[in-house]
């Protein structure tokens, strides 16, 4: 009986011997300490952007054809940077969607030209600065607004320009959208990151 | 795809909606952020300041944007995953002149291939409108991962620690068992 139990205690011993030698290659990995995480919030910098106006009614009150070129003056929007921070400014844009009763009706819209021709649906959007030569074509890619660094209290003017879309049918000799006296929102995306 | 329309000869298509001739501001503080040390399996939490400038309220969202390699700060390479980064609340109603806060927490996931690592990603924050022109700012995270994996006890630790007692409340019974009976 004694030397049962003697037994009983080696096989004991025994089985813990193996289970160090399971689970010790796994512990260094997990023992291994950490320091402290630091969270720096960079000075008191704010960011800030502010575009005037924001909105455009091409034609004159916001009714536009198909096939059709609208365009503002180069002075027409001002982007002015705010916060105490100089930044970096991009811009895009954006398809064009159909608005039915305040919400997107996803059954119609306008995709955004990635080369600035038009076509059935395909709508294309462009930019100026006001004191650029001439228009850059939008994506819904971001793009530099302005080359060099804006500081606060910086601002820039530019203009738009936009064509709209292949007719959705023709009757008679005259194009026509397939969406009468309905609302397309087209967007154009202003943002600013901090510079270096 | 032509939709059935009541006056679906139109020819005009009403482009614009009436929109208040406002600016539209905003500003977001921090603009950038740094976090150091962070070990992966660990996560770090911080703040961001939303100020609604405009005499409306707006609801503000935020995204995670992965910037190109020539935006990035250098020696920084991109975020690996956007689902590492939450947002609380994912949207914030701010009303006119008022400023709120998002917390923004990041978790690395406690893989020793994240160790020792420089990455940049935006913290993007928007107010989306009916308006033609649209703004959206973005704070830069900087996030530097330690060269250790964080101590938090693995299963297989815990698991080991478990099984180590039991075998030893084993042992100490039968030695106690066995010198109970042994004695005179």
């Amino acid at each position: 009986m004694a030397l049962h139990k003697r037994n009983l205690n080696v096989v004991t011993v025994l089985l813990l011997l193996l289970h160090v030698l399971i689970f010790t290659p796994s512990l260094p990995v997990s023992a291994q300490t950490t320091g402290v995480i630091t969270i720096t919030m960079t000075g008191g910098y704010e960011i800030s952007l502010a575009v005037s106006p924001d909105h455009w009614e091409p034609g004159g009150a916001g009714i536009v054809h198909p096939d059709t070129t609208y365009e503002t003056d180069a002075q027409q929007f001002t982007l002015t940077v705010g916060g105490n921070c100089p930044v970096h400014t991009y811009i895009a844009g954006a398809n064009a969607t159909l608005i039915r009763e305040g919400r997107i009706d996803p059954s119609y819209k306008w995709s955004l030209s990635q080369d600035g021709g038009n076509g059935l649906l395909t709508y294309a959007l462009w930019f100026t600065l006001s004191d650029a030569a001439g228009y850059t074509l939008l994506t819904e890619t971001p793009i530099e607004f302005c080359s060099t660094t804006l500081g606060p209290g910086d601002s820039k003017q530019f203009g738009v320009k936009l064509l709209t879309p292949q007719p959705d049918f023709i009757r008679d000799g005259t194009g026509y959208f397939a969406v009468g006296n309905a609302n397309i929102q087209a967007r154009i995306i202003l943002s600013a990151v901090a510079a270096a | 795809m032509r939709l059935k329309l009541a006056g679906i000869l139109t020819a005009l298509l009403l482009f614009a909606v009436p929109a208040l001739a406002l600016a539209q501001g905003f500003a977001v503080s921090p603009a950038e952020v740094t976090i150091e040390n962070l070990a992966p399996g660990e996560k770090a939490e911080f703040r961001l300041t939303v100020h609604n400038k405009e005499e409306v309220a707006r609801t503000f969202v935020f995204t995670v944007f992965q910037p190109a390699a020539e935006e990035r700060r250098e020696g920084r390479e991109q975020f690996p995953s956007t689902h590492w980064i939450n947002f609380s609340p994912s949207q914030l109603q701010v009303p006119p002149g008022s400023s709120a806060e998002v917390t923004v927490t990041v978790s690395i996931p406690r893989e020793e291939k994240w160790a020792d690592k420089d990455w940049e990603v935006w913290l993007g924050v928007s107010s989306p409108s009916s308006h033609l022109l649209n703004v959206q700012l973005y704070v830069r995270l900087l996030v530097s991962t330690s060269s250790v994996v964080s101590r938090q006890p693995s299963t297989a630790l815990l698991l080991a620690v478990i099984t180590a007692a039991v075998l030893l409340g084993c042992g100490a019974y039968y030695l106690f068992r066995s010198k109970r009976r042994t004695r005179p």
